[in-house]
């Protein structure tokens, strides 16, 4: 995943001497640190956000007196961030091609209102198929992720083809996709949701619960485990036959287990979160046992799970596929990349259409979470999600960022948000403290790379 | 944006100031009458957009006013303060005697307001506070809004730990409903029997916002939230879809307003405890009624059924607070009954033999 590789230092620009010496001794100090890191090859920005998150996460713990540790806040945390983590892995690309979409908020409203009609007005009532049909949830999330591909898509030509600006063409999205709801849901709430839909959103309706349960979170831990050590194994052999430097074996086990550890260390928090004794006493009865004395573990939630899936598909179209490297290659120096022979047009295109069908996904996620399609759905989620892609270290000026980052920088920014309802905050405060997190995190990410490079 | 809409003001007072001379005004929903008509009643919405003013509102005060033998012209401000200014101007140029006004902004159309009233026009505040002593003030009770709500739950809950969903900071409304409530739990409060457990702003009366607020509120206390007074109908929507993920829907009560069909139906399910429904064709029907009357003298005070009000301004105007309708699940009946909703709607989901007005 290291894209975004830091240059080689170089003799230009060299600090009067006395600053010079300082700087030396800090060097040496850490040569040893740095040296470890060169080898494991990790993007040290992404150190510094984990270090970041890992502040945040003890202080928080600290102050709520060790609420927000819980498993249980930790789960809610990692469900309240998916939507928009899921949307952040695409403005990735977005910003990364030297875009932007200000409209993916609205999108999300206009396409989670769509898909809220499908299934509670036109598939039960137009079609007069009636309400809770099995495949009722399928077609609704099918028809919006095409409708939302559609729908970036067009904003995407209109970037692509023809040559306005994508600040320009995404804030009228972002006026028009809002106008459009207004315009056809009239101030309406659209609600109650189909209830097989609703699991999407990591709910629990009777005894249906939105998460994965015990073992088959256990053997997703185990299945992303093995797809972490295939990359890995398979990304060696692919250096070593192009002659590469490889990293030393160590280093490759570490990262190996430390990525392992992560998420097995995540399935085990899903899992230490049982069941509300209400549900689980219902779930029990249904199944026929006792509740066993440990409660029922809810595992992995839904909107996490596709969270995943969005997250591997699209690292793996970014870092593995012709598309997300003529991604980065426009965005390093579009002209250079138009002279290779890459479509740029077209490869911007399809950046804002992908990013128009996870806006959809993110629509069904929250939706379903809130069992209703309000007007106010995504209201300023194009905020957050920018945000959260630029916190994760994508740079505005185009060719650095990558989708662990994005994801990283929604926790971030879900757990600031979190921490401080936790601790009743109220909202003008947060707006304040997470504004400021924002300017300072891409600051001294901005400072530490000059002084590095 | 805000040139064009300024453009469209200016060619609109261009338009209306020249048939002014001819007499005849052409507003929106003037039906091109002369001025000599006995009551020409205008009436500035702020947004005409939004399903509720032309649906249930405008019908209603129509009626009102044509049954008291006045005319009817409107104009639409599209959101906009400064168009509502210059609206209120064309509104009397056409005419009108009366001005009925659905607020923008209750500060910023003041001088308007204070221009109207000395040129002999009087000014109703319609729906939302204009700061003017010299105007009639008619709306709901919203103190009385959160008190009905407090009380639905209070009666449901008397003592225990309560958690406070307000809608936004920005919104006055937010702090009536919430004084309201304090008539009802104050005591309780001051006595321990109600411990109030989480109280947040919600930005916006954002439901999903209300959803993660409520969330955390729940796992702040490891579930021990026996009450929750929400400010509104779309905030019970996301406080009750967290209860859900709790298993405590329909244990816990939740409280709610504005005749929403979702939360209706959720009243009708159990879920939520009470909706407390303000019936707009009353408040359009008052406001026509009051208009024909204030024709025909124009001191506010002396319209029928009128009361003095105290605004948080420290001004006192004249003011009908009309009472809203709590509707729980014993009185489902009345929204039916209205009109307000359709069977359908409401009782979708609803076994059989559980609410007595869904058979």
């Amino acid at each position: 995943m290291g894209v975004s590789v830091p240059g080689e230092a170089t003799t230009e620009g060299q600090p009067a001497p006395p600053i010079r010496s300082f700087v030396d001794a800090v060097r040496s100090a850490f040569a040893p640190v740095t040296g470890v890191l060169r080898s494991i090859e990790v993007d040290t920005r992404m150190l510094g956000m984990v270090a970041a998150l890992i502040i945040i996460w003890v202080s928080f713990g600290l102050v709520s007196g060790g609420t927000f540790l819980t498993a249980r806040n930790l789960w809610n945390l990692s469900v309240q961030s998916a939507s928009i983590a899921i949307m952040a892995t695409g403005m990735v690309l977005v910003i990364v091609s030297r875009n932007i979409d200000l409209s993916v908020g609205s999108m999300l409203g206009f396409l989670g209102y769509t898909m809220a009609m499908f299934q509670a007005v036109w598939i039960p009532q137009s079609l007069g198929l009636g309400l809770e049909q099995p495949f009722t949830w399928v077609v609704t999330l099918v028809l919006g992720i095409a409708l939302g591909a559609a729908v970036g898509g067009i904003q995407g030509f209109v970037v692509a083809y023809g040559g306005v600006p994508s600040f320009i063409v995404t804030l009228g999205g972002l006026l028009i996709w809002r106008g459009l709801i207004f315009r056809y849901a009239q101030g309406q709430t659209i609600a109650p949701l189909d209830t097989t839909f609703q699991m999407l959103g990591g709910g629990t309706v009777g005894t249906r619960v939105g998460a994965l349960g015990e073992w088959p979170s256990w053997i997703l831990g185990v299945v992303i485990c093995l797809v972490i050590a295939y990359t890995l194994i398979a990304s060696r052999r692919r250096r070593r036959r192009y002659g590469f430097p490889v990293r030393p074996m160590w280093a490759e086990v570490l990262v190996g287990a430390v990525a392992c550890g992560v998420v097995l260390g995540t399935v085990w928090v899903a899992n230490s979160y049982p069941l509300p004794p209400n549900v689980a006493e219902q779930v029990a009865q249904e199944r026929g046992i006792p509740v066993p004395p440990g409660g029922i573990p809810t595992g992995v939630a839904f909107p996490v799970v596709i969270m995943l899936i969005v997250t591997l598909i699209v690292t793996f179209l970014a870092t593995r596929r012709r598309f997300g490297r003529y991604v980065y290659a426009i965005g390093g120096n579009p002209e250079a990349a138009a002279l290779a022979g890459i479509n740029v047009r077209r490869t911007i295109m399809l950046t804002f259409a992908l990013m128009g069908s996870l806006a959809a996904i993110s629509a069904a996620v929250q939706t379903a979470r809130l069992d209703a399609a309000v007007t106010s759905l995504g209201v300023q989620n194009e905020l957050d999600v920018i945000s959260a892609a630029v916190i994760g270290g994508t740079s505005f000026a185009g060719g650095i960022g990558t989708v662990p980052g994005a994801i990283l920088g929604a926790v971030v920014m879900q757990s600031l948000r979190s921490g401080m309802v936790l601790l009743l905050v109220d909202s003008p405060t947060q707006d304040i403290v997470v504004g400021i997190v924002l300017v300072v995190a891409v600051g001294l990410d901005t400072v530490v790379r000059r002084r590095v490079s | 944006m805000r040139g064009r809409l300024v453009g469209l003001a200016a060619g609109f007072t261009l338009v209306v100031s020249a048939c002014g001379g001819g007499g005849g005004g052409g507003g929106a929903g003037g039906g091109g009458g002369t001025t000599a008509a006995a009551c020409t009643v205008g009436v500035s919405w702020n947004n005409y957009q939004e399903e509720r003013w032309a649906k249930w509102d405008e019908p209603a005060m129509k009626d009102a006013i044509s049954k008291g033998g006045g005319k009817y012209v409107s104009n639409d401000a599209k959101s906009s303060a400064e168009t509502q200014a210059s609206n209120v101007d064309n509104l009397i140029s056409q005419g009108a005697k009366v001005v009925v006004i659905l607020a923008q902004d209750g500060t910023a159309i003041k001088p308007a307001v204070a221009k109207s009233i000395q040129n002999g026009v009087p000014v109703i505040a319609y729906d939302r506070l204009i700061e003017d002593p010299k105007a009639l003030y008619i709306t709901f009770d919203n103190v009385l809004v959160g008190k009905l709500e407090a009380q639905a739950v209070f009666k449901a809950k008397p003592e225990g730990n309560y958690a406070i969903i307000k809608g936004n900071k920005a919104d006055a409304n937010a702090d009536f409903l919430r004084s309201g409530m304090d008539q009802v739990i104050g005591d309780a409060v001051k006595s321990g029997k109600i411990k109030i457990v989480g109280e947040t702003y919600t930005d916006n009366w954002d439901p999903s916002k209300a959803q993660t607020n409520m969330e955390q509120i729940l796992t702040a206390n490891s579930n021990k939230v026996d009450a929750v007074l929400s400010e509104n109908d779309g905030m019970a929507g996301g406080v009750i879809a967290a209860l859900t993920a709790q298993g405590l829907a329909g244990k816990v009560p939740v409280s709610g307003q504005d005749g929403d069909k979702a939360a209706l139906n959720r009243v009708a399910l159990g879920t939520q405890t009470v909706d407390v429904w303000k019936d707009a064709r009353l408040l359009g029907k008052t406001a026509g009624d009051a208009a024909v009357q204030l024709c025909k003298n124009s001191d506010p005070s002396k319209v029928s059924g009128t009361a003095s009000f105290k605004t948080p301004g420290g001004n006192s105007l004249s003011s009908i607070l009309l009472t809203p309708n709590p509707i729980t699940k014993d009185n489902l009946k009345d929204v039916l009954d209205a009109g307000w909703i359709t069977k359908a709607d409401l009782c979708q989901g609803v076994a059989a033999g559980k609410v007595t007005a869904c058979g």
